[in-house]
């Protein structure tokens, strides 16, 4: 089976100072992958590198055996909660129609088949009643589901998430899940950056310890250890067992 | 009531109007992206562009005035790009620099117009706070058809410059050309700022572009409902400002538009944290 990732002696750097060293990195097709470190491990620089937002200062990174920059185009992205302003005058459902921008044109606008899709996406995240609901009136949790739901619209192969469980309530952190478990069934990749180690190794297939360089990457099973996580994280105080 | 028949009266308020309303829109995304300084920067770096027009040409013709302006000003946001690229400078520091440096540089160039034996520089210094009194139907006819045109090209181009101000980073990951989109968001503010030179001047410029959409922001619940709401509060307080200023002895119309302008803004916050008692909600806290 092809890799959903393929990247090769990546350095990545901002402003001559290196964050991510010598990384080489192959993930699975069809599974849910984690992105696991401490604080400043360099897990959202990899995942802005992979979808072009960051330049890296040397290295290559195709996805589904397309290199980059055509790679990007296989890729859906649900980015930090609060990497935008909440207050901005919008609804959930213009929010999630941006995610089927990539399909049109510039001066097309939406049409039907972006409206269902858009619709469908909201289904699959359970908000749908909340369509006309004003961005700056959804919960933390809510605001992440419109997020995923906006991904789910992209209609992406290979999904990048980033701290999408971070600050939710237990009920969408479920949801959430099962939206994951569902793009599996369908044969679609999740590549998520988590920093629950506690719901790590019973949410994902595939873990990846990441701390300035490749720690260790592979199936749960077998990187899921004390161990491995200790040298991650520098210390053992972090685990429990 | 003389402002129907009265040739120049008409021609004051149509020509404030339209520009009130065309600024309102042209101006609208750079507020919500949080980028307010850019048109005023845009605005400032237009001057020595007019005096480069005028001192190659030694006439005020409009044309060669305007494309000195849209030079200078766009040669200033390529060089806010190139300080915040190629330095540490922070966005609006380099828009500080800019803005400073080039304002200068269009004053040092007035004077030097002025102090020339030429009769034809004349008047050239409204620039500075415009002169609306001096108005004539060719201006609100340039006004009518950049304006028109402008605000075509945002309203049709909406929906991908509404997610690049949303979301840049998912605007970038989704394909979307955004230089294509600063750039046209760079020549319709620019459009703007042309047609606002002779009625309102440099200096005081960006708060046309500026104002409507504060005062409109509290209120709306979309960009499209952000779009005319600020349009008409642009209409509107550039037709007070220009009534109260035809109506009153040595009151320069630019000013009075823009301190209602201002006076909206006030107004608008005031009233809105009359009637919206902020109500925090602890879960969106933790974001």
């Amino acid at each position: 089976m092809s890799n959903s990732l393929t990247i090769r002696d990546l350095t990545v750097s901002y402003q001559a100072e290196p964050v991510l060293f010598d990384i080489d990195l192959d993930l699975p097709t069809g599974q849910l992958c984690a992105i696991v470190g401490p604080n400043g491990a360099g897990k959202s620089t990899l995942i802005r590198t992979i979808l072009g937002l960051q330049k890296p200062s040397a290295g290559t990174i195709s996805v589904l055996n397309t290199p980059n920059p055509e790679g990007i185009k296989n890729l859906g992205y649900v980015p930090q909660r609060s990497s935008v302003d909440w207050d901005f005058p919008t609804d959930v459902a213009e929010v999630v129609l941006m995610g089927t921008y990539r399909s049109l044109g510039w001066f097309k606008r939406p049409g039907k088949a972006e409206r269902d899709r858009a619709q469908a996406a909201l289904q699959a995240v359970r908000m749908q009643d909340f369509v006309h609901r004003q961005i700056s009136e959804l919960s933390g949790g809510q605001q992440q589901r419109v997020f995923l739901a906006r991904a789910l619209a992209q209609d992406a192969p290979v999904t990048l998430m980033d701290e999408p469980f971070a600050g939710i309530d237990a009920a969408s952190e479920q949801q959430i899940f099962e939206v994951l478990q569902s793009m599996r069934s369908a044969g679609k990749t999740a590549i998520v950056v988590h920093h629950d180690l506690e719901t790590v190794g019973q949410y994902f297939d595939h873990i990846t310890l990441l701390n300035r360089k490749i720690i260790a990457s592979g199936p749960t099973s077998e990187i899921f250890t004390p161990e491995l996580l200790a040298q991650t994280y520098g210390f053992a105080g972090v685990l429990k067992p | 009531m003389t402002i129907f028949t009265d040739y120049t009266l008409r021609t004051i308020l149509l020509g404030t109007m339209s520009l009130g309303l065309f600024c309102a829109i042209l101006g609208s995304f750079a507020v919500l992206r949080r980028q307010s300084l850019v048109g005023d920067t845009l605005a400032h770096a237009a001057l020595p562009g007019v005096c480069l027009g005028f001192l190659l040409t030694g006439s005020k013709a409009p044309l060669p005035i305007l494309i000195g302006a849209a030079l200078t000003a766009g040669l200033a946001m390529a060089w806010v790009r190139w300080i915040t690229t190629k330095t540490r400078t922070d966005w609006n520091t380099a828009l500080g620099i800019a803005l400073t440096s080039l304002f200068g540089l269009g004053v040092l160039l007035l004077s030097l117009i002025q102090r020339s034996p030429s009769a034809n520089q004349a008047g050239l210094d409204t620039i500075l706070f415009g002169q609306a009194a001096a108005l004539v139907q060719e201006n609100v006819i340039a006004i009518l058809i950049v304006g028109i045109v402008a605000t075509t090209i945002l309203v049709r181009i909406r929906q991908p410059y509404q997610l690049l101000a949303f979301d840049p980073d998912f605007a970038r990951a989704s394909g979307l050309n955004t230089a294509r989109i600063e750039f046209l968001q760079t020549t319709l503010l620019v459009a703007g700022i042309i047609i606002g030179l002779n009625t309102v001047g440099v200096v005081l410029l960006s708060a046309l572009l500026v104002a409507p959409t504060v005062a409109a922001r509290p209120w709306v619940r979309s960009t499209t409902q952000l779009l005319i709401v600020a349009a008409i509060l642009g209409l509107i307080s550039s037709a007070a400002g220009a009534l109260i200023s035809v109506n009153t002895p040595n009151l320069p119309t630019g000013p009075t538009v823009v301190i209602i302008s201002t006076l909206a803004v006030a107004l608008s916050q005031i009233l809105y944290s009359l009637t919206h008692r902020k109500k925090s909600t602890p879960e969106m806290k933790t974001a």
